[in-house]
């Protein structure tokens, strides 16, 4: 099994079943303290502090265009670049060799209103479809620029204290 | 002024009575007087006859003084023994006789006197005689005042005689006279009287007629309503007869009646002792369906208590379970970290790698595990919960039951006690009857009696007609009598 095709399978919302490769995932765990974060999109349910570094929690099932039924009970941590994100779930199931991607830009209706750039690829797992994420581009580059602000002015004003 | 009958008897009768009372008193006074003139009469008889006594004895006394001087037997002085004790008697006689008049009492004291000197002259003579002999007792005879005496004596005698013999006829002319008058009196009083007798009677013998008639007819009137009455009676005994044995036989119906009832009282009063008897035995049966209702209560209640602690036991399970699954989940994370660290380890984490996966799957397991031992509990606690509400449920239902029983119970002790209350009117209703009947009979027995007084009545009645018809006849005969005699 080659490292970079292997990916951590998990659910989102009440059933869409998708995965990220397992070269950006840090670890999985409990939902912790999430404060929220003025101006961010909807899929950005607030940030966080993963390992000593902030980072913004990103709602899958809103991600993926899933109605948010069920609350996350797990949140990924990921290592986007050196950026730390952290990616609400409503199960883990598990790091799983995926198969030959589908690719390309048509998704399935059911994921029309998901964030087109945060979809790498489609595949099938199990006889059901998985949907495969851009780990880089699942947080949007305002919420980066807005989150470094933030923690601009909260170095700024740890400074000044 | 209308007299009664009675009264005008009464008068008649009073009247003819004092009238023969009058005659009576006049016949009385009349033959009083008689008498006492009758009484004066004899009396003057009786002064003649002692003055006469006197002097036949004065006289005795000297022809026995005459016969002894002149035989100088002793036997001839007899007659002047004689006179010597019973003259004095004669002549104290006579002055009592003539007590009342002060004339022949002047003439009596004359003739005493010369009595005792007669007397002393014939003593001194028989002495003379009885001593000196006759020559001697001629002698003083002789130169004596014997005539003279004898004379004075006869003189006085016939004085008194005729002063006595005056009285004797104005006593018996006054005797004569009121023999007269008493005959006069008496024989106008008798004829008087007869005539009064006999007017007084004509005149009550009219008015009697006349009254009699009058009561006569109203006697036929009053008769003859009494008859109709007497009539009137009998068919009123006879219906009262007929209406007497109509209730003697419903009284004997009522009698037939009391004695059914008081049999049916009876048979009330211990069917109504036998339902006590079940009321009591079905108490008892309750009384223990209710001991055995408690005792399964009590049961129900440990049951109760033994799920409820099943409950928590399985509550406490599920906390176990949720630190089991909360384990496991915890385990599938680090299995997950464990899977990710190791394929970041390359070939080198792959042993480990499967390892971990194996410790997911496992974790898995025991989170599927839990879930379902978690379903399981969680069945569990509803069935602990349906059937602690089932059993909460029984035990109301226990309850509802056990008061039910207590509700029975009290409806067979108030069945008990209204049966006790039955059973004691039965017997109150019995003994009622039963003096019902004793006072049915008396009324039949009174029934019975005056039955028999209402024969008695008919016949009374019966006989009172009859004798109303006879008194008919009677008024009609005394009238006839009446109006003949008128």
């Amino acid at each position: 099994m080659k490292g970079s095709d292997l990916a951590l399978v998990f659910r989102a919302g009440s059933g869409i079943l998708a995965a990220l490769p397992a070269r950006h995932i840090v670890e999985t765990m409990r939902p912790l303290v999430c404060e929220p974060l003025t101006g961010a999109p909807d899929l950005v349910i607030g940030a966080t502090v993963l390992r000593g570094r902030p980072a913004p929690v990103v709602d899958a099932a809103v991600l993926l265009g899933a109605p948010a039924s069920t609350p996350a009970r797990r949140w990924i941590g990921l290592d986007v670049g050196g950026r730390a994100v952290a990616l609400a779930v409503s199960d883990v199931i598990g790091l799983r060799q995926l198969p030959e991607a589908a690719g390309g830009p048509a998704l399935p209706p059911l994921l029309a209103t998901a964030s087109r750039a945060a979809v790498g690829a489609l595949s099938v797992l199990d006889g059901e479809l998985l949907v495969v994420l851009a780990a880089a581009r699942l947080v949007p580059d305002d919420v980066w620029r807005s989150l470094e602000s933030a923690g601009d002015r909260r170095g700024g004003a740890r400074d000044a204290g | 002024m209308a007299w009664t009958f009675g009264r005008k008897v009464g008068i008649g009768f009073g009247l003819s009575f004092a009238m023969v009372v009058l005659v009576g008193v006049l016949g009385y006074r009349s033959i009083d007087t008689l008498i006492a003139n009758n009484a004066r009469v004899t009396h003057s008889h009786l002064v003649l006859e002692k003055v006469a006594t006197v002097l036949t004895m004065l006289k005795d006394a000297e022809t026995g003084q005459r016969g002894f001087v002149i035989t100088g037997d002793q036997a001839y002085l007899e007659p002047y023994e004689t006179a010597l004790t019973a003259l004095h008697v004669q002549v104290a006689d006579l002055r009592r006789l003539t007590a009342d008049n002060a004339r022949q009492q002047s003439l009596l004291d004359e003739i005493e006197g010369i009595t005792r000197e007669r007397i002393t002259e014939l003593k001194r003579v028989i002495d003379a005689r009885r001593v000196d002999g006759f020559e001697a007792g001629a002698a003083i005879m002789l130169a004596g005042r014997g005539k003279q005496q004898m004379d004075d004596l006869r003189r006085l005698t016939s004085a008194m005689d005729h002063e006595e013999r005056t009285l004797l006829g104005e006593r018996t002319t006054a005797a004569e006279g009121g023999a007269g008058a008493a005959k006069l009196g008496v024989g106008v009083g008798v004829i008087v009287a007869v005539l009064f007798v006999a007017g007084a009677g004509a005149s009550i013998t009219r008015s009697l007629g006349s009254q009699l008639g009058t009561a006569a007819a109203s006697i036929r009137s009053s008769s003859a309503e009494l008859q109709a009455a007497a009539t009137q009676q009998a068919s009123g005994s006879r219906e009262q007869l007929s209406a007497t044995t109509e209730v003697a036989t419903t009284i004997r119906e009522l009698l037939a009646t009391s004695r059914q009832i008081t049999e049916s009282a009876q048979r009330v009063s211990r069917t109504a002792e036998e339902t006590l008897a079940g009321a009591k035995s079905g108490t008892a049966t309750v009384e223990g369906a209710s001991e055995t209702i408690a005792a399964m209560k009590r049961q129900i209640d440990l049951v109760v208590g033994h799920m409820l602690e099943l409950g928590k036991k399985s509550q406490q399970a599920g906390g176990i379970l949720d630190l089991v699954n909360e384990l496991a989940e915890q385990t599938n994370i680090l299995a997950i970290n464990a899977t990710i660290e190791a394929a970041g380890a390359g070939e080198s984490g792959r042993r480990f790698s499967v390892v971990a996966d194996e410790i997911r799957k496992l974790a898995d397991r025991v989170g599927g595990s839990t879930k379902e031992i978690r379903a399981l509990v969680d069945d569990m606690r509803a069935a602990v919960n349906t059937t602690v509400m089932a059993t909460e449920a029984g035990v109301k239902t226990v309850d509802a039951g056990t008061t039910r029983f207590a509700d029975v119970t009290t409806s067979f002790e108030r069945i008990a006690a209204l049966i006790g209350t039955t059973t004691d009117a039965a017997r109150e209703i019995e003994l009622s009857t039963k003096q019902q009947v004793t006072a049915v009979e008396q009324v039949s027995a009174a029934i019975g009696n005056v039955a028999q007084a209402t024969r008695e009545s008919d016949a009374g009645a019966k006989q009172t007609l009859q004798a109303a018809s006879e008194l008919t006849e009677l008024a009609r005969q005394l009238l006839r009598m009446v109006d003949s005699a008128a």
